[in-house]
């Protein structure tokens, strides 16, 4: 009630500024387009501060974008924008449009520029914690499987579960990869995929592997909470088959890419195990597959790629075919919202961060446009009044946006200056591109090649290279670089957090990444 | 599912290798060809080795400590995989499509199909496997010369001048013991891998962190001829 009459007031005096300054000024100025949507924008907000607010939430929807600095949102909103035919610069991913966001500090404990792992663990637990560790606090030794016991931290998806309510996980990268893997592993290090990635050190002494962890995820936090009892994640979807499957060819599947699609050297089938376990359960590998889970469907798990599935712009050329984020997310959804009590879901777009570390903007922000669909159709799937959705980003990357190009200069184009019609020459008498990295590998023209990957064919290109009769905006265009690295790495400026729902307006003001956690705490009530 | 991958298989294969001899096509799939490559520009003149591996869908061009190894795919992609062999470790790609410079003859072959289809058939001689050719090509730009294995898919020796420039590719050996071959990918199909896309996020791993830091393509072993007799990567790069 009190925050209702603060606003009120606050309502009020916004309102009879609005009135008395109006009429002061001139009407090129008062009636300019400008003016009149930015009050309509303000009106609209005042309006929304004398609601209601609504604290606890039903259900919530955590949305990672891997990689997706500021930056990267900017240019993926011009560059949608810009294919619906628009200037592009007006426009708004869907996110964007959220009434209340927060800018993010991403530093890990021991990182200035933070990594997938220590960032996920601090949104996903509440702590900050190392660079490459994952579901552990600061006092582990990376690699040190004898560190893990008594640092484990309890995630908001094991929260949830202990506290009734489904959850899932989807992911464009593989799914034991770090970003996801935070929901449900302890690792002491994000490479322990499986078996084959572990030293026989920490496989003797006991530590899992985080394919199997997620797999055992059921009966693992059923030992560690005495008395509990929960009925495992319930949906599963994203890449990494490689790890659940024996190094054995008698186990590839219809997507194999590699002769031998299986990792594990231990022998075990884990989506057999899976399917053990829950043979009510439906497991799938293919777009064939997605498509035919039946609606009353309540466990899924689906591996659609022996590795990280594949971009956006990219998924045609999948060998068996594969979901995009978007249909991924209102599949989960629909799974999901069966249970009473609510849910939780993650979703991570892990590729955007792949692009960048190949340098290439356009499947960056391709796959950022996808991420801004799947948060629409997951507005769009449930009740707004009973879902808090959270989008942010785990790091940035050193994506820059540049010069001085003129209003509507395609994105990814070649800078144009205001009143020109050819490329602005630099100092070296040659054109240059808005977009650009601070280092990675540099120039590539691959053309029509959708793939980012194949930039890594040929060594770091650093510096200028004459743009003359270059198509910057082709998918294969891998833009240049300051310093050469054979892979472009994160930044460690903020991110940004963009809320909506019961609880959103917590996100409020410059926080710590493990404030996050907090939030969907305190929506759920999860520790309480 | 083994009976269709096997069936796509066959099907690439029957497409490659239309029109030879059949018990021949089952010898070159699995075999090992080493390579004398020489190259001379005016007064220097370098020579290095060079191994072609071949085992069904997979092609490996061996030179130094570097493996390039590239799978071929039922849906007629091409994936590549990059072994180090001093690290026993290897880093994995995305396939790519068969276009251009990841033209699959020119892998398996080291020519590239439709150049050894437009080269002038010279002389030929021998019967059945043994059977050769000796093939031309000339343009304003380039000479090539090509002795090849036409029923192995196999090149004998290559020579191609370019103005000052001239290389010469010539078949030291070759063996077609399938034991020695399985061997050999089974081999590198134990070494670490990592994707590359995950090198990124991995510069605390020293073998990865130099690779970062320093690049890490350490004279390429890959190459040869596209169909328009271009040169694809031939030259090594150090850094």
């Amino acid at each position: 009630m009190k925050i209702k009459q603060v606003a009120s007031a606050i309502g009020l005096t916004l309102a009879l500024s609005a009135h008395t300054f109006a009429s002061v000024l001139p009407d090129a100025q008062s009636q300019s387009e400008w003016y009149t949507s930015a009050q309509t924008k303000l009106s609209d907000k005042v309006a929304g501060s004398q609601t209601e607010i609504k604290t606890k939430a039903k259900n919530v929807i955590l949305f990672v974008g891997d990689g997706m600095g500021i930056s990267t949102l900017t240019a993926a909103r011009i560059l949608k924008g810009q294919l619906d035919g628009n200037s592009g610069e007006e426009g708004y991913l869907s996110f964007e449009m959220f009434p209340y966001s927060a800018q993010v500090k991403t530093y890990n404990v021991d990182a200035q520029t933070p990594d997938s792992a220590g960032t996920m663990t601090a949104m996903i637990s509440g702590v900050k914690t190392d660079v490459g560790v994952i579901g552990v606090d600061e006092d582990i030794v990376r690699g040190d499987c004898s560190t893990v016991a008594g640092n484990e931290l309890v995630t908001a998806t094991e929260l949830a579960e202990i506290r009734g309510l489904a959850t899932g996980l989807v992911s464009t990268a593989r799914i034991t990869h770090a970003t996801p893997a935070a929901t449900y592993a302890k690792s002491a290090d994000r490479n322990w995929e499986d078996v084959s990635d572990m030293s026989e050190t920490a496989v003797t002494a006991g530590c899992e592997d985080i394919a199997s962890q997620l797999v055992n995820f059921e009966s693992n936090l059923e030992a560690r909470f005495a008395g509990v009892d929960v009925d495992g994640i319930d949906v599963v979807m994203g890449g990494g088959r490689r790890h659940f499957l024996p190094k054995d060819e008698a186990y590839n599947s219809n997507d194999a890419v590699s002769s031998v699609e299986g990792d594990r050297t231990d022998g075990r089938d884990l989506t057999a195990e899976w399917q053990q376990q829950y043979p009510q359960g439906v497991y799938v590998t293919d777009q064939t597959g997605f498509d035919a889970i039946a609606d009353d469907t309540t466990k899924v798990f689906a591996l659609f790629n022996e590795s990280h599935m594949q971009y956006e712009a990219d998924r045609a050329n999948d060998v068996a075919g594969e979901p995009s984020l978007s249909a991924m997310t209102t599949k989960a959804i629909d799974v999901l919202a069966k249970n009473e009590k609510g849910f939780f879901l993650t979703v991570e777009s892990g590729r955007i961060d792949h692009a960048h570390h190949a340098g290439n903007a356009y499947n960056a922000l391709s796959d950022t446009i996808e991420l801004a669909k799947a948060v629409q159709a997951a507005y769009d799937s449930t009740d707004p009044e009973e879902t808090l959705i959270l989008v942010t980003a785990d790091h940035s990357h050193v994506f820059t946006i540049a010069g001085y190009p003129k209003r509507g200069n395609p994105i990814l184009g070649k800078v144009v200056a205001v009143g020109e019609d050819t490329p602005t020459l630099a100092n070296d008498g040659m054109p240059y591109t808005t977009v650009g990295y601070a280092n990675g590998l540099g120039f590539r023209d691959l053309g029509a090649e959708t793939d980012a990957d194949a930039a890594y064919n040929e060594a770091a290109v650093a510096g200028r290279i004459n743009l003359d009769g270059v198509d910057t905006q082709t998918p294969g265009y891998h833009q240049e670089v300051t310093v050469p690295l054979s892979s472009e790495t994160h930044a460690g400026e903020d991110i940004s957090l963009h809320a909506t729902g019961p609880g959103a307006h917590l996100a409020q003001g410059v926080i710590e990444q493990n404030v996050v956690f907090h939030i969907i705490d305190q929506a759920l009530e999860l520790t309480e | 599912m083994k009976k269709l991958i096997t069936i796509a298989v066959m099907l690439v294969s029957n497409h490659l290798y239309a029109n030879t001899n059949s018990s021949c096509v089952q010898s070159s799939s699995q075999i090992k060809a080493q390579y004398q490559i020489t190259e001379s520009q005016q007064n220097h003149q370098q020579s290095r080795e060079l191994t072609l591996w071949r085992n069904g869908e997979q092609v490996a061009h061996q030179s130094d400590n570097i493996v390039e190894l590239w799978q071929h795919l039922k849906n007629n992609q091409i994936r590549p995989i990059r072994y180090f062999t001093e690290h026993k470790r290897g880093i994995e790609y995305q396939p790519s499509e068969v276009t251009g410079k990841q033209s699959w003859s020119a892998k398996y072959q080291l020519l590239d199909k439709k150049l050894i289809d437009k080269m002038k058939l010279v002389s030929e001689q021998g019967q059945g496997c043994d059977k050769s050719q000796l093939l031309e090509f000339a343009d304003k730009n380039i000479k090539i010369k090509v002795n090849w294995l036409p029923e192995l898919q196999l090149a004998q020796s290559i020579q191609i001048s370019q103005g000052q420039y001239a290389r010469e590719i010539k078949l030291l050996s070759k063996n077609t013991d399938k034991t020695l071959i399985n061997q050999q990918f089974k081999q590198w199909d134990l070494y670490q891998t990592t994707d590359y896309a995950d090198v990124g996020d991995n510069e605390n791993d020293p073998f990865l962190a130099k690779m970062i830091n320093q690049g890490f393509i350490e004279h390429g072993a890959t190459g040869f001829y596209n169909q328009n007799g271009e040169m694809l990567q031939g030259h090594g790069h150090h850094h």
